[in-house]
């Protein structure tokens, strides 16, 4: 190992994906629009000379091989070469590395990470990794543009890899700001009925934390992080994942928790908060016993049916008809005024509706943004987002017509409440915590992992 | 408006960090790098009085070098050998065949193995590059002084100031960190 081949193998880890035709090796980088032709012309140049002035002659000095590019418009850019590459396969090899298809769904690193002594080498590999997959689009900020970040973005189901790359950041003490799984529970927490969850993993690091670390070898990259850190008016500090506050939202059991490309270790888990992930996985920095304290309020945590499921009335109706533990109920149904409803969350916005006692019932939050869903004209929707603030476009919608109404099925059991416009409807699904943490138990083989079994109907109505 | 010197502190810090993770990755030992800028025997002798335990081999070295002005050089050394590499740091347009016969010299005259031409956020002219990339005994000088052979091997390089990186050339028999490292690592094993 020496600190040019170890940038260059965090840059082929980070982009590499190996074709079907043997010794055939692409390095893709996802720029997207940050680095598309047609939004960015002078970035363009700029990537190009990055790619010729670093990478090239890397590439040559160690595997003797000519580097060169095909850029697309979308901001892909596929770094291809000329020679045997025989000595870089060799190299990857010698850490365990199977040099197929797309090598960071499937890498694993920890051989690697032994080879890099210090401080430096390990620097070296994080910018490799940096300059493919480290995205620098200013988007990627707390909250506002105060707080800038660097997102490493992975697709895949390598949770390995990304709890072994978040360490090794953490090892040379550039503290992680945040880690986004790519699991149903993250990705799609509100919708069970939702199946696009798959969207990637993220390790997000504060601008200020990576620039103290700083290690990238693009001219590009460095530019891009400079420009970022000046919409900040001061310096930030990470905090250590052991000292940080969990605050864990309700998330509702998916199927896709099951999903067959999940690692064993992780499938069929149902996790709290994305550091309940790190501690299944075991990561020394993980919050142990702050994870184990959500696990005496689980109940108010999971949710065994949708949060909130909007769609079109067709969709709708389609799973009821499909779910018995839906289908079978006895539903009141009756006309509502959305005055009703506002009323209700004006005076008590955490109100729950249509239960038994206060912990148990309908989130009035959560049927306010259904209605603003379905009484929202076409252009003040973006997809099934409204566009700005649900309580304003109800508001908007009862100021024309004070009388507007809905549709609302109320189950003989806690299910989803339905709620119906002419169009679009939605379900709700109730809080019952004393019902759902009945479902959930701890794996026999690893004390936190929680498994939730699926709600029947003898759990509803024995509550009842 | 910086000049090449404010940047020798930084292009000094990072050779200096690759050489030593290099070492230490293949050799699982400490390499001891010193740097001197400016007279090249008061700086040997100064860096000896300051690491007796590391530098006692470079003494007498130092004692018989000529007095010689130098930009910036390093003395590399594990304690038992040890290495003069000459860095000639320019802040230029274009670094030229003049720059790279004042590195030539300062290595034949301070019997420097190692040199490094280093423009920062340039590169070189085209008649160094064609030189450079055609004749390769313009960066692998064989000598013979009283009768006994010295090589000095020499690259250009350039400094990305905004990244702190080199960007190499492959111009030179040195064509990278790693490789000027390989060789040391080869060197100080024997």
């Amino acid at each position: 190992m020496d600190t040019d081949r170890a940038y260059l193998l965090g840059f082929i880890i980070g982009g590499g994906i190996f074709g079907n035709a043997e010794n055939r090796l692409r390095i893709r980088l996802p720029y997207k629009q940050w680095g598309s032709y047609k939004t960015n012309p002078t970035r363009v140049s700029d990537i190009t000379r990055d790619i010729m002035n670093v990478v090239n002659p890397l590439f040559k000095n160690i595997y003797n091989v000519t580097a060169y590019f095909e850029a697309a418009e979308s901001g892909l850019w596929d770094i291809l070469f000329d020679g045997d590459l025989s000595d870089l396969i060799a190299d990857l090899e010698s850490y365990g590395i199977s040099c197929k298809g797309d090598l960071r769904t499937h890498v694993t690193i920890s051989t690697l990470v032994k080879s890099l002594v210090d401080d430096n080498l390990k620097r070296r590999f994080i910018a490799g990794l940096a300059d493919t997959i480290g995205s620098t689009n200013p988007n990627h900020r707390r909250f506002t543009n105060e707080i800038q970040i660097i997102s490493f973005e992975l697709k895949g189901f390598n949770f390995t890899f990304v709890c072994d790359l978040c360490r090794l950041l953490y090892s040379v003490n550039c503290l992680p700001d945040q880690i986004l799984w790519n699991h149903p529970n993250f990705h799609c927490a509100n919708n069970p009925y939702y199946k696009q969850w798959n969207k990637g993993f993220k390790i997000r690091v504060q601008i200020d934390q990576f620039d103290k670390f700083g290690a990238v070898a693009f001219r590009t990259k460095a530019k891009s992080l400079k420009e970022n850190q000046k919409m900040q008016h001061d310096d930030h500090d990470a905090i250590p994942c052991p000292d940080r506050e969990i605050r864990a939202n309700i998330s509702c059991v998916h199927p896709a928790e099951n999903d067959e490309r999940l690692p064993d270790i992780i499938r069929g888990g149902h996790y709290l908060h994305n550091r309940h992930v790190c501690a299944v996985l075991g990561c020394e920095h993980a919050p142990y016993n702050a994870i184990k304290n959500l696990f005496s309020s689980v109940g108010d945590l999971i949710m065994p049916f949708p949060i909130l499921c909007k769609d079109d009335s067709a969709t709708i109706e389609d799973i009821i008809s499909s779910d018995s533990l839906l289908s079978k109920r006895k539903y009141i149904v009756s006309r509502y005024e959305v005055k009703f409803f506002y009323d209700k969350f004006i005076l008590t916005p955490n109100i729950l509706l249509f239960g038994n006692n206060e912990e148990v019932g309908y989130s009035i939050a959560e049927i306010m943004q259904g209605i603003a869903y379905i009484i929202a004209d076409d252009k003040e929707l973006n997809g099934k987002r409204p566009k700005g603030n649900y309580k304003q476009l109800i508001e908007r919608h009862l100021q024309q017509n004070p009388k507007a109404s809905i549709e609302v099925r109320i189950p003989d059991l806690l299910t989803p409440l339905i709620i119906m416009g002419e169009e679009r409807g939605a379900l709700i699904g109730a809080n019952n915590p004393n019902v759902y943490k009945r479902l959930v138990s701890i794996s026999t083989e690893n004390e936190y992992k929680l498994l939730v079994r699926p709600i029947e109907e003898e759990d509803l109505r024995y509550e009842k | 408006m910086k000049n090449e010197v404010s940047y020798y502190p930084e292009i000094q810090k990072f050779i200096e960090t690759q050489l030593k993770s290099n070492f230490l990755a293949s050799n699982h030992r400490e390499l001891y790098v010193y740097w001197g800028i400016g007279e090249l025997k008061k700086n040997l002798h100064r860096i000896i009085q300051e690491h007796p335990l590391e530098c006692s081999c470079v003494s007498s070295f130092a004692e018989n070098v000529p007095p010689l002005s130098l930009d910036i050089f390093a003395l590399i050394t594990d304690g038992v050998k040890f290495e003069l590499l000459i860095l000639e740091i320019k802040l230029v347009k274009s670094a030229g065949l003049k720059e790279w016969s004042q590195l030539i010299g300062y290595c034949l005259v301070s019997g420097a193995k190692y040199g490094l031409l280093v423009n920062i956020d340039n590169g070189c002219s085209p008649r160094l590059t064609h030189t450079l990339y055609s004749e390769h005994h313009m960066s692998y000088i064989q000598t013979i002084v009283n009768e006994q052979q010295q090589l000095h091997m020499l690259g250009f390089m350039q400094w990305n100031s905004l990244t702190h990186n080199f960007e190499y050339s492959n111009l030179g028999f040195i064509k990278s960190l790693s490789d000027l490292s390989r060789r040391l690592i080869a060197e100080f094993a024997d």
